[in-house]
């Protein structure tokens, strides 16, 4: 394997690349990104975003139209996909129907010529790895899915390669099994120490296993940062809606940000005049001019149905319907022009449902973000 | 819960829509089978049977059928063999039934056929004593190989047809040998078959393998239109197709003048009425038979199964040998097998752009069945011919998983 190279190097860089498939439109635009070692770094975004791309040409199965590719400081450009060292995992698992389990995983370690004696061990303690010890007679057709994506697991890992890439690969799995393999895949890579790029349209999946995430939407990448800062503090209208469920009130800023408050990069709080009700208080992250359109964006689960008066955000609604999920309720509500969902607790809504009941919201003050108004408006699903 | 004593009740209502699934099954395929039925078995029953009847001179004088299968074949039969010799011919003569025994003798010996007509013709002046009287009309009537040719003509059935499809010829003792060198055509023939189907089974492998790829591997627009191409001949009748190509190939044809032009040659080459005619013609007119099964298999082949094999640090010629190929092994195998199959049995094509050497078995079961209308020595020949195809099944099945393949 090769040297170790200086702690300061990224394991993998894109500096400045760039895909156009016709000529026309950029797939991926000026993409600038930065993995560490051991990192998992989720690509999130939806379909046509450029999160797989971005994988494919990490991968070597596409090139860059413009900028370089670097996998331990040295550039990609010339090196085919066979020479790069990276394992990955497909979609549909890509396992080879005419060989064994066994034969599958055994596969890398072949084509670099392992003695035999190795590759039976390191074959043995990567299926161990995966609980499926014992399978190494199979054939892939033979199982189920879940195990089949576990031997592609154990294949793309068998061989320690410098990073391991994901494409969607609990895509093909049903709910309980997936949930079950996030958790085992997060398992592995804190074992491993390995680094993972991870690509995927489920936020939840993205929110679970990730160290980072990357949101992708028209080829950029909008925001990139733990789960926690992408979901509780989105930079965008897009970030916003995409990760979670979001509630857009519209509004104009009246006070843009009170000084006492801001300090050099941290979030200012600014006054707005919500379109369809009373002023609020909301944190924005830029600096805001007085009289410009925004939007308040408050996750459902962060709106109070109790009449709370010490609470500066509050507003009013007429209930439209009430959704029961089990574990929660949610609340269709009706505010002016447009409408807010509500997530909440059971013991917090036991009324029978009441149409056009009155109902008042209020949340904290650090849970409302100044965005830009969204183009499409209204809660994403 | 079902209790004990309803279960046998549950199990009966079980069986009964189950057979009705299966009568239901069975009245579908009535259809094909009755088809199979009627346009296989019977015709390769009846082609079983032809190779070894033996029926002519039975039927045309039973007696002296009955009288030779009991004579011991060691010498001459006296008076009483002749009497009913002569009986027997006069009765064959005036039913008109003696012309096919007369030919069917005539095969067991040259010469008894005129012999026989002879004597037929003028069984009337026979008297006693018969002997004298045969001997006088022919002095072959004292040999005793006329009388073994009878013995051999007279069994229910006979191996000499299978026996001659193969150069093989069984004496009056027994002994199975080949026959005279100028008799042996056979051999010959199949091994030309044989080969000329091997060569033309490679050379469709050869070129419809990339082919198949290439249309597998296309956007799909172009696929379309490439498979359209590969079936644009089958719009057309075989024999215009190799007329097409006794075109293109003459001396003074397309391609002679092409490769003259281009000046690989200065005198027009003999592209035609050769085995290189054959094989060109018979591997342009098979060759969607092997690409189509290749392009079958290859499309269920995922592009991702070849991107693995890279990322798991396969170059592109390791991939292509141990994921691809391995993939494609069923196709390859169908399409060998359809094209070999249907290779052995050509004889127009063969006989349009081949040379003498060139014509294939099926050329000569079609001019024994057609032509002398023997169908003895065709249905001999042609069971040989579906033996030899039968062998290669098992051999196929077994390495390269013909029962794999999924079409479509």
């Amino acid at each position: 394997m090769r040297g170790e190279p200086s702690r300061e190097t990224p394991l993998v860089a894109f500096r400045a690349v760039e895909k156009t498939y016709d000529g026309v439109v950029n797939v991926v635009e000026r993409l600038d990104l930065e993995i560490e070692r051991g990192e998992f770094l989720t690509l999130l975004g939806p379909s046509g975003s450029g999160k797989t791309t971005t994988l494919m040409m990490l991968a070597g199965f596409e090139a860059p139209t413009a900028g370089e590719i670097l996998l331990n400081g040295r550039s990609l450009a010339r090196t085919p996909p066979f020479r790069r060292n990276i394992g990955m995992v497909f979609q549909n698992y890509a396992l080879f129907p005419h060989m064994t389990v066994g034969d599958n995983v055994a596969y890398p370690l072949r084509r670099r010529r392992f003695p035999r004696s190795e590759v039976d061990t390191r074959v043995r303690r990567a299926l161990d790895m995966v609980r499926l010890g014992g399978l190494e007679q199979r054939f892939p057709g033979q199982l189920s899915g879940g195990q089949q994506q576990r031997v592609a697991l154990a294949r793309a890992l068998v061989f320690e390669p410098d990073v391991v890439l994901m494409d969607e690969p609990l895509g093909a799995l049903d709910k309980k099994l997936r949930e079950d393999m996030q958790l085992e895949i997060r398992h592995l890579h804190q074992t491993l120490g390995m680094t993972v790029i991870y690509v995927t349209h489920d936020q939840a999946e993205a929110l679970t296993m990730s160290d980072r995430i990357a949101v992708f939407s028209d080829g950029r990448i909008q925001q990139i940062g733990s789960p926690r800062e992408v979901y509780e503090r989105p930079v965008n209208a897009f970030v916003a809606n995409f990760i979670g469920e979001n509630n857009m009130l519209p509004g104009v800023i009246v006070t843009p940000a009170e000084p006492a408050l801001s300090s050099e990069g941290a979030p200012q709080l600014c006054t707005v005049q919500l379109d369809d009700g009373p002023t609020v208080e909301a944190l924005a992250n830029g600096s805001r001019r007085v009289g410009e359109r925004v939007a308040v964006s408050i996750r459902p689960e962060r709106l109070e149905l109790a009449h709370r008066p010490d609470r500066r955000n509050r507003i009013q609604g007429r209930l439209l319907e009430v959704i029961y999920f089990g574990d929660h309720a949610r609340l269709r509500v009706r505010v002016g022009a447009i409408e807010v969902m509500v997530k909440a607790r059971l013991d917090e809504w036991r009324h029978p449902e009441c149409r056009g009941e009155r109902v008042d919201l209020s949340w904290a003050t650090d849970h409302g973000l100044v965005l830009e108004p969204a183009v499409d408006g209204g809660a994403a699903a | 819960m079902i209790s004990a004593d309803q279960q046998p009740d549950l199990r009966r209502k079980l069986r009964r829509s189950k057979s009705r699934a299966r009568l239901r099954g069975l009245l579908l395929v009535a259809p094909a089978l009755l088809l199979l039925m009627v346009a296989f078995v019977a015709p390769i029953g009846g082609m079983l049977f032809n190779a070894v009847a033996n029926p002519e001179f039975r039927s045309a004088m039973p007696r002296l059928a009955d009288y030779v299968r009991e004579w011991d074949g060691q010498e001459l039969p006296g008076e009483e063999g002749y009497r009913l010799l002569a009986e027997e011919i006069g009765r064959a003569y005036s039913d008109k039934t003696l012309p096919g025994a007369a030919m069917r003798l005539n095969y067991e010996q040259s010469g008894l056929r005129s012999l026989f007509m002879r004597a037929g013709r003028r069984a009337d002046r026979l008297e006693a004593p018969y002997r004298r009287s045969f001997l006088e009309l022919d002095k072959d009537w004292g040999s005793i190989s006329v009388w073994q040719a009878m013995q051999a003509a007279s069994a229910p059935f006979t191996a000499r047809y299978l026996l001659q499809a193969v150069d093989r010829e069984i004496t009056w003792d027994g002994e199975i040998r080949l026959v005279e060198p100028e008799k042996r055509v056979f051999v010959d023939r199949f091994e030309a078959t044989f080969w000329i189907s091997f060569v033309v089974t490679s050379l469709c492998a050869l070129i419809g393998y990339p082919m198949a790829y290439a249309i597998a591997a296309a956007p799909p627009r172009r696929a379309r239109l490439m498979l359209v191409l590969l079936l644009l001949p089958f719009w057309t009748s075989l024999l215009v197709r190799t007329a097409a190509w006794v075109v293109l190939l003459q001396r003074d044809g397309i391609i002679n003048d092409a490769l003259i032009w281009i000046g690989v040659v200065d005198q027009p080459v003999q592209l035609i009425f050769n085995r290189l005619g054959v094989y060109i013609a018979m591997t342009h007119i098979l060759l969607p038979f092997m690409a189509l099964p290749l392009y079958s298999v290859m499309k269920g082949i995922s592009p991702n199964h070849m991107r693995a094999a890279a990322s798991l640090g396969a170059g592109p010629i390791s991939a292509f040998w141990t994921v691809y190929f391995p993939q494609t092994v069923p196709g390859l195998g169908a399409g060998c097998l359809l094209v070999y199959v249907l290779a052995i049995g050509f004889y127009i094509t063969p006989a349009l752009v081949g040379g003498s050497g060139d014509q294939m078995i099926s050329y000569l079961i079609a001019n024994f069945a057609l032509g002398t209308a023997n169908w003895s020595v065709a249905s001999a020949l042609a069971i040989v011919l579906l033996c030899c195809v039968a062998i290669f099944y098992p051999f196929f099945r077994r390495y390269v998983g013909i029962d794999r393949l999924r079409l479509g």
